[in-house]
């Protein structure tokens, strides 16, 4: 009798316990997120789109170390493995062999017509905004249901950077491509569906997304380890500092100086190097530009003298980041680690301008025919890290004899004159692709070639050696050329480069898996494996 | 009453035009277009894109070609579609008005209830510790920045004593009333604050000048009890410049309050008008400003009936 009642005393224990284990089984992760999304169709987005990514897959994403690696593809097309093949006229076929088996989450199996569909999607779309790179595939042809054949005019590296985002033909199959930029189903859900791990369940204007689990996920049943994901819209970074420190939150993006606040127990702080490099912009081209103070050379790499950016990186950003050298990061296989800027030291700042012709006037300002070395700031509003740069390098630039004033307006009337060329200097910061073409940036403006060069420099053999890296896919010849590129970079100090930006995201102990990738991809490229233990 | 009712409404419709020029001239003289947040994104973007996008939310078009097109869509009833999210306006707002009426509601009423007997008990013990204490409350209040208010609750409340959550309205999958409380407590305070402030201010001044006045010496005199005096005499007349400035805040429920919401992540109309401001989302933003008008326009002509009410010697003619 005694023994049963223990019996059953131990089992009445034990299925407390189960239904203890299964009441706080439901693992959900609280994002304390930054923005709120404009549509969710990546495509004609005009954000990052990272919530996104948790649902919908593309061919291929990137990984932490800067590499693509193949989703729906089962391998990245190349020369070596055959996938990439040159044609007798000159173009080269790229055969895409698919992931079999994977069903959209409504059941719908994916396959290789849904990437011819999305092909077609943005070469009717000219407002994707990297259409141009899509337009060079002049062709697709679907062989079978897991095999796409695309036809490119020639090579070119960021063809594996395409194709983040597959769309669900037999979603919008039946509508025009006007009609798909404005399917509001689509575009905010419920009829937003994808591959991936999640699936999307609801969109509180203003105030949250909220992701489920997609229990048929193609990676196999133990995949997503996570039963909901919710981001919620916290824009003011105080706020979310705030939110995060709370304990309600898993994970959050804050600002490098908010770095050693962050005391809450469970939660740490993880440093994601990014592809960002922040530097100085000189812009020599009319209207707004000044050639007769930046046309020199010897005077921009005076400007790597007077400038301590070790001060900058050490007092201003706390440490959280590393100095750079160079656009490309020490992330990529493709960073010149060989370079070295010249160290601060305001005695050769001042005797490379001397040579260059700049003498100190009666109030101590440089002046060179009656020119006083005297320039503009412009500052983006909102940007303090931007706009407290602009003043440390004011302040050590009086020191050799260089004035500067400062003028400060917000994002959207700064994206324009920046991009019409109605400034002086301005501290920016580029986000680069994974293929780390240098060409948008520094090539010589010159219809999508230099597309982005917002300072008008103009270097032929520089350009000549960007667009050559452009289309050399193998490492070993292109990696030469691009450190060459860099060189040149450095030596001419069209940018002065300032620093690379390390993200600081705030993540709880419990989280694993995360680890965390600086590419315009982020962080969410492996959430099918993240576990909240 | 009703003709002047009537008369007044017609003669909103001229005004609200000439509003609804203004507006749109302003929003387009700022410098920069809605493409700013595709290159804000710092990569490489395609020009051609750049051109494409202009062309299909036609801002390419010349300014007043611009406002005719919105202006012949607002006759039909369409506000038009929104630049970033690629939908109705109407709609956006609408999805967003529950909300922030709710949280500005709330808001006003909490302080209207703090502010009036604030404002008539610091008059009628004018110069007394309590009246220095609320006037000198109330210029801390009116002085102090609403954005710092916000934080240092959320750091008090949020984060040292974890009893209430930073941001949102609800807790997902909750649905109790007070969750709701615990969500809007902090909001609701840091944006009352600033009207209690206000409004008492000017009630104590108001009431000032009406206890001086000889008729409540006549009522005290013929021997009315002090409470009615206060209240049917001197309340009733003292509220009368109270009204139009509370009226001309309330006009604003609609509007939302950028800060306050922005601070706390909550879903109003205030964060929408600042996200499609840096955004340069035009047809969103003269959603917003003309409803906002409209509501200015509308409770100036509520205020007037109201003053009617208060003060016989105003005729409705």
């Amino acid at each position: 009798m005694r023994k049963k009642t223990v019996a059953l005393v131990v089992l009445l224990m034990a299925l407390c316990a189960v239904g203890a284990v299964q009441a706080q089984a439901k693992k959900i992760l609280y994002v304390a997120f930054d923005r709120e999304n404009d549509v969710l169709n990546q495509f004609t987005s005009q954000m990052t789109c990272d919530i996104q990514q948790n649902v919908v897959e593309g061919l291929v994403i990137t990984n932490d170390k800067n590499e693509f690696i193949p989703v729906l593809a089962k391998a990245i097309p190349t020369l070596e493995n055959g996938g990439i093949k040159k044609n007798a006229d000159g173009s080269y076929d790229m055969t895409w062999n698919l992931q079999q088996g994977v069903r959209w989450s409504d059941g719908v199996e994916f396959t290789a017509e849904d990437v011819a569909f999305t092909l077609d999607f943005i070469h009717n779309t000219p407002d994707v905004y990297n259409q141009s790179e899509y337009n060079h595939i002049v062709g697709a042809k679907v062989v079978d249901k897991y095999t796409i054949v695309m036809k490119w005019d020639g090579l070119y590296t960021f063809y594996d950077g395409l194709f983040e985002a597959i769309l669900p033909k037999h979603v919008l199959g039946k509508l025009s491509w006007a009609e798909i930029a404005k399917y509001e189903p689509y575009n905010r859900g419920p009829q937003f569906i994808g591959t991936g791990p999640f699936m999307f369940k609801e969109w509180k204007t203003g105030e949250y997304i909220r992701l489920v689990r997609n229990p048929n996920y193609w990676r196999g049943p133990q995949y997503p380890k996570i039963d909901e994901m919710v981001f919620q819209f916290i824009p003011d970074q105080n706020a979310r500092f705030n939110a995060l420190q709370s304990g309600r939150f898993h994970i959050g993006q804050i600002e490098a100086t908010q770095v050693k606040n962050v005391k809450t127990k469970g939660l740490g702080v993880k440093m994601v190097p990014s592809n960002v490099f922040y530097c100085l912009a000189f812009n020599v081209a009319a209207p707004g530009g000044r050639p007769e103070l930046f046309g020199d050379a010897r005077v921009r790499k005076a400007f790597y003298y007077a400038i301590d950016r070790k001060a900058i990186v050490d007092q201003l950003l706390e440490g959280t980041v590393k100095i750079a050298d160079s656009p490309i990061p020490p992330s990529s296989a493709y960073h010149n680690a060989g370079l070295k800027a010249p160290e601060y030291d305001p005695a050769k700042a001042k005797k490379l301008l001397a040579e260059a012709g700049w003498k100190p006037g009666k109030d101590g300002v440089l002046e060179k025919d009656g020119v006083r070395f005297s320039f503009k700031w412009l500052n983006r509003a909102g940007r303090a890290d931007r706009i407290a740069i602009a003043q440390v390098v004011q302040a050590q630039l009086r020191e050799v004899g260089i004035e500067s004033t400062m003028s400060e307006i917000d994002a959207a009337a700064w994206s324009q004159k920046w991009r019409s060329f109605n400034y002086e200097v301005v501290v920016n910061g580029w986000f680069m692709s994974s293929d780390f073409s240098l060409t948008n940036f520094y090539h010589t403006r010159d219809g999508a070639n230099g597309s982005n060069n917002f300072c008008g420099f103009s270097n032929p053999e520089l350009d000549r050696i960007m667009l050559q890296s452009d289309k050399d896919l193998g490492f070993k010849s292109r990696k030469p050329l691009l450190d060459k590129a860099q060189q040149i970079l450095l030596d001419e100090a069209y940018n002065v480069f300032l620093y690379y930006r390390d993200s600081p995201w705030v993540v709880s102990d419990r989280l694993a898996n995360f680890r965390g990738s600086g590419t315009n991809f982020g962080n969410w490229w492996n959430t099918w494996e993240w576990d909240l233990r | 009453m009703a003709r002047y009712i009537v008369k007044r409404i017609a003669q909103m419709i001229p005004l609200l035009i000439g509003i609804s020029i203004v507006i749109f001239g302003i929003i387009q003289a700022a410098p920069g277009g809605p493409e700013g947040t595709l290159l804000d994104r710092g990569m490489f973007v395609d020009p051609a894109a750049i051109d494409a996008y202009r062309a299909k939310l036609g801002v390419d078009k010349p300014l007043y070609l611009q406002y005719l097109r919105w202006a012949g869509a607002m006759l039909g009833g369409d506000m038009g579609v929104s630049f970033q999210t690629q939908r109705p306006v109407l709609d956006m707002i609408a999805e967003r008005l529950p909300d922030t009426v709710r949280l500005m509601g709330i808001s006003f009423a909490l302080a209207f209830c703090l502010a009036i007997p604030l404002g008539v008990f610091s008059a009628l013990r004018q110069y007394s510790v309590f009246d220095y204490v609320s006037t000198g409350l109330a210029f801390v209040a009116i002085a102090m920045p609403v954005f710092w208010f916000g934080l240092m609750l959320q750091y008090l409340f949020s984060v040292r004593l974890q009893w209430l959550p930073v941001a949102g309205t609800a807790t997902i999958g909750v649905d109790t009333l007070l969750d709701k409380l615990k969500h809007i407590a902090m909001p609701a305070t840091v944006l009352s604050l600033t009207y209690v402030a206000g409004w008492s201010r000017y009630m104590r001044s108001s009431m000032l000048v009406v206890l001086k006045q000889d008729y409540i010496r006549t009522a005290h005199s013929k021997g009315l009890l002090k409470k009615t005096v206060i209240v049917a005499h001197a309340l009733k007349n003292a509220g009368i410049p109270v009204v139009s400035v509370i009226t001309q805040d309330i006009a604003r429920i609609f509007s939302g309050a950028v800060i306050t919401e922005t601070i706390f992540g909550w879903p109003g109309i205030g964060r929408m008008f600042i996200q499609a401001m840096s955004a340069r989302d035009y047809p969103l933003l003269m959603g917003i400003l003309m409803m906002g008008s409209t509501m200015v326009v509308a409770f100036n002509l509520l205020a007037d009936i109201i003053y009617g009410w208060l003060d016989p010697r105003i005729s409705f003619k």
